[in-house]
């Protein structure tokens, strides 16, 4: 772990069942390191380093994370992941019981679920709370944007080129050509760039930054990433390469907008390389 | 909140115990004993499945002509005989064979890195669980997706597996506080 980052368990405030008054807890009243810069600061006041506003209180939950409960951020995260995972598992047990093959039959069950993958992911961060990483210096941030459109350029080169490998290699029949819809591209391109990118690259990586070094929380959320598009397994190995991009964009560029935006354009890629033609109508 | 990291051993928060460098002896040791033996127990559940794992699917692997061709079966039945010209069938079995491959060799490696976490879970015990959980969870899920029977069967089993990995976060991350709190700070 790197000395004076934020998931450093220096100086970590007593939890809130050691506070015997059982008001606010005390370790929200004392100084605490920041969750940005990893200096000491008080909790209700702007940091005076890095000026980061006030951790306060969501809705008037308490939150997880400005307690820095670790344990218990990690049991949510889980238990989102699960919880996204499941519904979609039982969902595709009908699709293949059906044996219908028109994606745009089982639209309204999709738009269903990932309405409740976006609930759940926001729902969660309420209760967690912000997960902020340790930022990196103006040039790094600069660097990262910059290289980003490369990076997304290789891992568009080897999704094609691992998929049309994998098509080789198991002779799998031509997928079935989809009417691609607006709200069909809403689905496949927008939601996973807001939803996924919240979860994995904001929640899970930041939660597990803080009880891990930054690369092992980028190479796990990558594997929760990969393991959780279940309706394709055999893109696995390449998805969890994209989730390292991924991952590694937000840590680089201290934010979440360059993966969400790198997210969105590679789906939309994929949707254009994917239609073809009909692309243009 | 009982189960919050700080307040396993009572002993206030790590805060106080990192600035007073304490030794590790008394309370302090015993219930980094007990983080050690649950750390014990994780290891064990990791390599268990990692071992079965890798068994079960080593044999699958050698097992995929007959499996492919149980599938094939399945998928015929019910059809009048000599319906799927002979070509058709046995570029269908091939294609299931290797589907069988890819699937069993990825699984055989998954094995081999839970017999790995097993093993490092006493350097890494945070990695080592959080990883092993993880790839269980999403393993179980993925193989639930692809045969609905394989996610009932043993369920039982398969929660207590679940419910100790997810204790032993708990442990690791309380056991590896308290060894970097042991550890002298560098210039000091």
């Amino acid at each position: 772990m790197e000395p004076g980052y934020p998931n450093s368990f220096e100086g970590l405030p007593p939890g809130p069942s050691e506070n015997p008054t059982g008001g606010e807890p005390q370790g929200v009243a004392g100084p605490s390191p920041c969750q940005r810069c990893g200096l000491p600061s008080d909790p209700a006041l702007p940091c005076p380093h890095c000026l980061l506003p006030p951790r306060i209180p969501f809705s008037g939950l308490t939150l997880l994370a400005r307690e820095e409960n670790h344990y218990q951020i990690f049991k949510w995260i889980i238990a989102g992941y699960v919880l996204q995972l499941v519904p979609a598992m039982v969902l595709g047990w009908f699709m293949v019981k059906e044996k219908n093959p028109d994606p745009d039959h089982w639209q309204f069950p999709i738009l269903i679920l990932e309405i409740w993958d976006f609930l759940l992911v926001l729902g969660i961060w309420g209760i967690v709370g912000r997960v902020i990483l340790k930022k990196p210096s103006k040039g790094v941030r600069w660097t990262v944007w910059l290289v980003s459109p490369l990076l997304l350029a290789a891992v568009l080169v080897l999704n094609i080129a691992y998929h049309m490998a994998l098509r080789e290699f198991v002779e799998l029949p031509e997928e079935i050509k989809q009417n691609w819809t607006l709200l069909w591209i809403a689905l496949a391109a927008v939601q996973p760039a807001l939803v996924e990118e919240l979860f994995f690259r904001y929640l899970a990586l930041g939660a597990f930054s803080r009880i891990m070094g930054i690369h092992a929380a980028v190479w796990i959320s990558s594997v929760l990433f990969s393991l959780a598009h279940i309706y394709s397994p055999l893109s696995m190995p390449y998805l969890f390469l994209a989730g390292l991009m991924l991952g590694y964009l937000r840590v680089g560029s201290g934010g979440l907008l360059l993966p969400m935006v790198a997210h969105f354009l590679h789906n939309l890629f994929v949707i254009w390389y994917e239609a073809g033609p009909q692309w243009m109508n | 909140m009982p189960d919050h990291p700080n307040d396993e051993s009572g002993l206030g928060s790590l805060s106080e115990k990192k600035n007073a460098n304490p030794p590790a002896t008394g309370l302090g040791s015993l219930a980094q004993a007990a983080r050690g033996k649950t750390l014990g127990t994780a290891r064990g559940i990791l390599i268990f499945v990692g071992v079965l794992t890798a068994v079960v699917n080593l044999a699958g692997f050698f097992m995929a002509e007959k499996s492919a061709q149980e599938a094939i079966d399945m998928e015929i039945k019910g059809l009048p005989r000599g319906n799927v010209p002979p070509e058709i069938l046995a570029e269908a079995k091939a294609t299931y064979i290797k589907i069988i491959y890819l699937i069993s060799g990825a699984t055989v490696g998954l094995g081999v890195v839970f017999i790995i976490l097993g093993i490092f879970i006493y350097q890494i015990p945070v990695v080592a669980t959080v990883l092993g959980l993880v790839l269980y969870l999403g393993g179980n899920l993925v193989f639930g997706f692809l045969d609905p029977a394989t996610f009932v069967k043993g369920v039982i089993i398969k929660i207590l597996i679940v419910v100790g990995l997810v204790k032993a976060v708990q442990s690791a991350i309380a056991y590896q506080k308290e060894m970097k709190s042991q550890t002298p700070v560098e210039g000091s």
